[in-house]
């Protein structure tokens, strides 16, 4: 097959960097999450493990641990396992061709944008079927939203991604940044903004967060697809739910927000210069985590700030508003692409 | 060829960290020490369930899943365009433009039956 051993191990070594970064975003997010919203509600906010509450993260993920595996008896048994699996491992999935920094992409292809899509949309799966296969009423009816609610957001979010590609006439992620390089202005946020607002809607549905989170509302309908679900497994639904959050952030940087360039400067050292590129991916690297730490910094701002919608006003939303403005902004990328 | 080998090494890297989440899970989890019957019923807020949750269920949003099979595969159909936009120019876009005249049509028809507010 004409696989080279030096390139199979710089892949593995690249695709293991790629997914324990993801992996250790997800504590991160818990501990952001918490203190931000001890912020928003005047708390204080975990704060007696390790320095600052620092260790809670840690002292949380042993407790999934720790806690009984707990089966309901009627529940179908493989597919109860294996939704949360699928649940966590979609975004991870999806990671494969996101470019951080170029080092970081665990595989370069042409059709990056087409196997993230793949990946990315089926994580829905694992909401519907953990949902059902716990034999529980409150389950059924959180994975029925879930699955009319992801189908309702993932037209305009695959169309605002669409518009994008069309605008940079290309599948491939890293040329898409390289598009962005230089000045602030060539950002796919100021070419077409109606994609971006559309993008960000969307990608709050998708990931279940408030305003959208109706998969899960307490107050209705318990927990929704995870009312059964404990320890480990239950961690596992959350994870994916950070983590696509992440991917759904990661995406967005680097269709609209000029990946791991700075904005009004072009980092460029000289060719001769000492370590070169390592000091350039390094740069690249901070300005990409700066980019994606304050995006979630901002989806938890937007959890703590708005109330939920209603369901039927949440899908008359998706199919009366954001299909027409995401064909739209589809439209307007053909119109800056062509002319 | 060799990236579709990369990407299943990584599929299976991947799907390898979320089976040995569960199965640590089990290894490491507490045993219960007494069993009390009722814990296993499914939970409806204390109450007994009076029913089997898999039950004749009205679902009520069967009319977006069909519209989403149409609209999904109008933007799969888009993709093909992607990388032949700066070729085909301004034939290309007219092309599209005829394309979503027709699906707008459908997004009409949509909007009058099934998302107006009743």
């Amino acid at each position: 097959m004409g696989i080279e051993t030096s390139e199979l191990v710089a892949f593995l070594v690249r695709s293991a960097v790629v997914i324990f970064l993801l992996l250790n975003i997800v504590p991160l997010m818990v501990f952001v999450e918490r203190k931000i919203a001890a912020f928003v509600q005047d708390r204080i906010g975990p704060e007696k493990s390790g320095i600052y509450g620092l260790i809670q993260p840690l002292a949380d993920a042993v407790k999934f641990f720790l806690k009984e595996a707990f089966i309901p008896p009627e529940a179908n048994k493989f597919i109860y396992y294996i939704s949360p699996i699928i649940t966590a491992v979609t975004p991870i999935l999806g990671f494969v061709v996101i470019p951080i920094v170029p080092i970081l992409q665990p595989i370069s292809s042409e059709l990056s944008a087409l196997t993230l899509i793949a990946f990315a949309s089926m994580g829905v799966w694992g909401l519907l079927l953990g949902g059902w296969s716990s034999n529980n009423k409150f389950s059924l009816l959180g994975s029925l939203r879930s699955a009319s609610q992801f189908i309702s957001y993932e037209v305009p979010l695959s169309a605002s991604i669409l518009a994008m590609l069309i605008l940079y006439g290309t599948f491939d992620f890293l040329k898409i940044v390289q598009a962005q390089e230089g000045s602030i202005f060539k950002w796919g946020i100021f070419l077409n903004p109606l994609a971006f607002l559309v993008f960000f809607i969307a990608s709050l549905a998708e990931s279940a967060r408030i305003p959208f989170d109706l998969p899960e509302a307490e107050g209705e309908i318990v927990a929704g697809y995870h009312t059964e679900y404990s320890g480990m497994k239950f961690a596992l639904f959350f994870m994916g739910e950070y983590m696509h959050l992440t991917l759904a952030s990661a995406l967005m940087i680097i269709l609209f927000l000029g990946g791991w360039n700075i904005p009004f400067i072009k980092f460029d050292l000289p060719e001769d210069y000492l370590f070169e590129d390592v000091i350039e991916y390094a740069v690249g690297f901070v300005v990409f985590s700066v980019k994606l730490f304050l995006l979630l910094g901002f989806y938890v701002l937007i959890r703590w700030t708005l109330p939920r919608f209603r369901f039927d006003q949440l899908i008359r939303f998706s199919w009366g508003v954001l299909i027409l403005l995401a064909l739209i902004s589809i439209l307007i990328s053909g119109v800056i692409a062509v002319f | 060829m060799d990236k579709i080998i990369f990407v299943m090494i990584y599929f299976f890297l991947a799907v390898f960290i979320g089976v040995a989440m569960v199965i640590l899970h089990i290894i490491l989890s507490e045993k219960p020490k007494m069993v009390e019957k009722d814990k296993y019923l499914p939970f409806e807020s204390g109450m007994k369930p009076l029913q089997p949750a898999y039950n004749r269920l009205p679902v009520k949003f069967y009319i977006y899943a069909l519209a989403f099979l149409i609209f999904d595969i109008e933007v799969a159909l888009l993709f093909p365009y992607v990388p032949l936009v700066k070729d085909l120019g301004k034939f290309g876009f007219f092309e599209i433009l005829f394309f979503f005249t027709i699906l707008f049509l459908a997004y009409i028809y949509l909007r009058e039956t099934a998302i107006k507010e009743k």
